[in-house]
């Protein structure tokens, strides 16, 4: 009897197995709204350039080649990233008929807000993305979502962690932080490993690196605010909630790392060395470095054998463990000539379990499907065994941004940063003093 | 005798002088020059390291190991060869445009008189002033309307028209001695004549000098390259040089970006060598470094 009950279940659970491969198998990744035979010429702009774009490229090409193999592709990928953000809004502003183009989290609202993007409510609708929402990081689909719709499809997913110089904590006899880690601790960690190696009066060896530079927009600090217990705005984003003594003790946190405490390089050094922070970990020069995870395949490379180093994830605060993550997207503009085979590029790309094991290959970030983090550090980097708990695991448990309200970079670039420089060129020292500047013109500009 | 020892110990002492101030100023000129020359030096050092070479401390600006598989890199990994054929052919045609244009409506308001003139004159170089950033958006939609979105017509045709260099050929022409005009006139020449026989051989000079600004501003434009021309075969080298910059500037690869930048700058460089003396002199003569 026994025997007869387990061979049923073995049966059934084959059968079951079997259903649902086949019904992967079945997906149909036309959405039946398109012509086979069409020769569009489906026009993609986006910023990654030679080599980070290929892994989409494949796919692309795949789609095209199955489905749509009279189709043309207009790839105008490669627009850097700082020109992006200008052409793209003269090119939709005149009319231009993008079909599809790369979004981020920073962007999203203010593209939707100005009627640039396609909602993408129906067709998710009419012809759902399989996965979607649930296979989806849950802070991705959110960050893409304006006002209750959709307005595009996340593709990647970043978070922040903490690069460590092993070697430099073994000399030291000091333990790798890890996620209980305290802000407290954290920094009485960066002043014992800081040092003057060679007894000249300089610091040869910072104990953190890319904290807080002159031009950095409020993202990169935003999890360390929220970490003490602070917020930015006001719920309905129409005023400043920063003047509060924990945004105030964050951001002080911060600028003492460098100028009471000397364990952070100062803007002069860094801007000496020709690169960012990262210039002073790849060449052992700081033993802790804070970077998105997209950074880790570089970082091996640039290190190589020099040392040996691995990831741990951000301190904890008073208030919890927080991330900062970031993230992009594709998203079709309202100017669009072909929408519907748009839809299916995306759908495509961003949900066949076929490729998006190699997608996650071939990126430096995590891509936007949880089920394929795994694939994302290779076997033999110097941090596989750690890479998915510190960036996917911890970090996408934790991961915050800032609201990134259609304002967004009008008020970082003339509130935040034209502020918070004065910290970090040493102009001011006091956090309060700042803060007060930032909270002042946040309210005139938001109209709280 | 001591008279004379004197004058020479004199003439020896100014000679003296004066070649310790040659020297002195030779000095000055290498060492300003070896400042200039670096940068430049730094990039052609930095396109045979690899990416490890360059984020090195302390820099080292002669390679360890010489990467020359950058040159062979770079060029292929984006459409290079179509580049350099767009940007020759964006260039060449907008130089020849300028050269044909400027020269007759600086003729025109040089020499001929009509009622206005100088009233259209002041107002076709008032157009210097309007920043290029307004006009994008409308020259776009232009652009669209004539289906040239994508095209080589949308970076060659609105640039064939420059009020810089009108002014500068107007103002070099009107330099120029009426007497020849009149003597070509006494010898039947019409206006065309005049200027085809008489004026462009004599503004030679003054052509170089547009000829030289307009290839150079020409072969680096790419503000508007960048937001007309979308199909990579239409591509000019400055818009396939800024492909390589990644969203996060650690990721970039700067050494390929240095290697692709020294066989892009190459054709200026020989563009400037050739034509230094009227860069030079335009800038001299207008007091303006290249015009719109």
């Amino acid at each position: 009897m026994i025997r007869k009950i387990a061979l049923l279940v073995a049966v059934l659970a084959l059968l079951s197995f079997g259903f649902a491969a086949s019904a992967q198998d079945m997906v149909d990744w036309t959405c039946g709204t398109v012509d086979s035979n069409t020769d569009a010429a489906i026009t993609i702009t986006g910023w990654e350039g030679p080599g980070e774009v290929d892994k989409f490229l494949l796919a692309f090409d795949e789609f095209f080649e199955a489905y749509y193999p009279n189709a043309e592709q207009v790839l105008n990928t490669g627009v850097a990233w700082s020109d992006y953000w200008t052409t793209l809004p003269a090119q939709l502003a005149g009319g231009a008929e993008i079909d599809m183009a790369w979004m981020h989290i920073s962007r999203n609202d203010t593209f939707a807000s100005n009627g640039w993007l396609l909602n993408l409510d129906s067709y998710l609708e009419a012809c759902p993305i399989p996965g979607w929402p649930d296979l989806f990081v849950e802070s991705m689909r959110d960050a893409f979502n304006y006002q209750g719709s959709q307005y595009a499809i996340p593709y990647d997913f970043a978070t922040v962690g903490v690069y460590v110089n092993t070697d430099l904590f073994e000399e030291a006899g000091l333990d790798l932080p890890d996620e209980n880690t305290t802000f407290e601790e954290f920094q009485e960690l960066a002043i014992a490993l800081t040092q003057d190696t060679d007894g000249d009066g300089e610091t040869d060896i910072y104990g953190v690196s890319n904290l807080a530079s002159p031009g950095a927009g409020a993202g990169g600090l935003y999890w360390i605010i929220k970490s003490f217990g602070g917020e930015l705005y006001n719920e309905d984003i129409t005023g400043s909630e920063l003047n509060t003594p924990e945004a105030i003790a964050a951001i002080q946190w911060v600028a003492d790392m460098i100028w009471e405490h000397g364990a952070h390089p100062t803007a002069d050094a860094v801007a000496a060395s020709g690169f960012g922070g990262e210039f002073f970990f790849a060449n052992g020069k700081s033993a802790m470095h804070f970077a998105l995870n997209d950074a880790a395949s570089r970082m091996w490379e640039l290190i190589g054998d020099s040392f040996t180093w691995s990831v741990v994830p951000t301190p904890r605060g008073s208030a919890g463990h927080f991330n900062n993550a970031g993230g992009s997207a594709f998203s079709i503009p309202a100017s669009a000539a072909h929408p519907d085979l748009s839809y299916e590029l995306i759908r495509y790309t961003l949900s066949n379990p076929d490729h998006l094991c190699r997608t996650a290959t071939m990126g430096a970030a995590l891509v936007s499907q949880m089920e394929f983090h795994d694939c994302a550090a290779p076997d033999d980097a110097p941090y596989a065994d750690v890479y998915h708990d510190v960036f996917s695991v911890v970090g996408g448990r934790d991961a915050i941004f800032p609201a990134y309200h259609p304002r967004f970079q009008e008020w970082s670039s003339s509130v935040w940063v034209a502020n918070m420089d004065l910290l970090w060129t040493g102009e001011e020292r006091d956090a309060a003093v700042a803060v007060q500047r930032v909270h002042d013109q946040t309210n005139e500009m938001l109209g709280g | 005798m001591a008279t004379w020892q004197t004058t020479k110990d004199s003439l020896l002492g100014q000679k003296q002088t004066k070649l310790l101030m040659d020297a002195l100023v030779y000095v000055v000129l290498t060492v300003v020059g070896i400042i200039f020359i670096m940068p430049f030096a730094w990039m052609v050092a930095n396109s045979f390291k690899d990416i490890r070479g360059i984020y090195k401390f302390p820099p080292e600006f002669i390679p360890e190991v010489w990467h020359f598989e950058n040159y062979t890199e770079a060029w292929t990994a984006t459409h290079f060869d179509i580049g350099f054929l767009n940007s020759a052919l964006v260039a060449a045609a907008v130089v020849l445009g300028q050269l044909v244009t400027a020269s007759l409506a600086g003729y025109s308001f040089a020499r001929l008189r009509y009622p206005g003139r100088d009233k259209i004159f002041l107002l076709y170089i008032s157009l210097m002033m309007v920043p290029f950033t307004v006009l994008l958006i409308p020259l776009y939609i232009q652009m669209r309307a004539f289906g040239w979105v994508s095209t080589l017509q949308a970076v060659i045709v609105p640039f064939l028209f420059t009020p810089w260099g009108t002014f500068m050929m107007r103002q070099f022409m009107v330099t120029l001695p009426r007497e020849l005009e009149d003597a070509a006139r006494i010898d039947g020449c019409g206006f065309f004549r005049t200027y085809w026989l008489i004026i462009l051989p004599l503004t030679k000079p003054a052509l170089a000098t547009l000829a030289i600004f307009t290839f150079v501003n020409t072969w680096n434009s790419y503000q508007w390259p960048l937001i007309v021309l979308a199909k990579p075969k239409v591509k000019t080298l400055p818009l396939l040089l800024a492909s390589f910059q990644n969203q996060s500037a650690m990721r970039t690869p700067w050494h390929l970006i240095m290697a692709a930048s020294t066989f892009v700058v190459v054709p200026v460089l020989i563009a400037f060598v050739v034509g230094q003396k009227y860069y030079v002199r335009g800038i001299v003569t207008t007091g303006i470094k290249g015009g719109g």
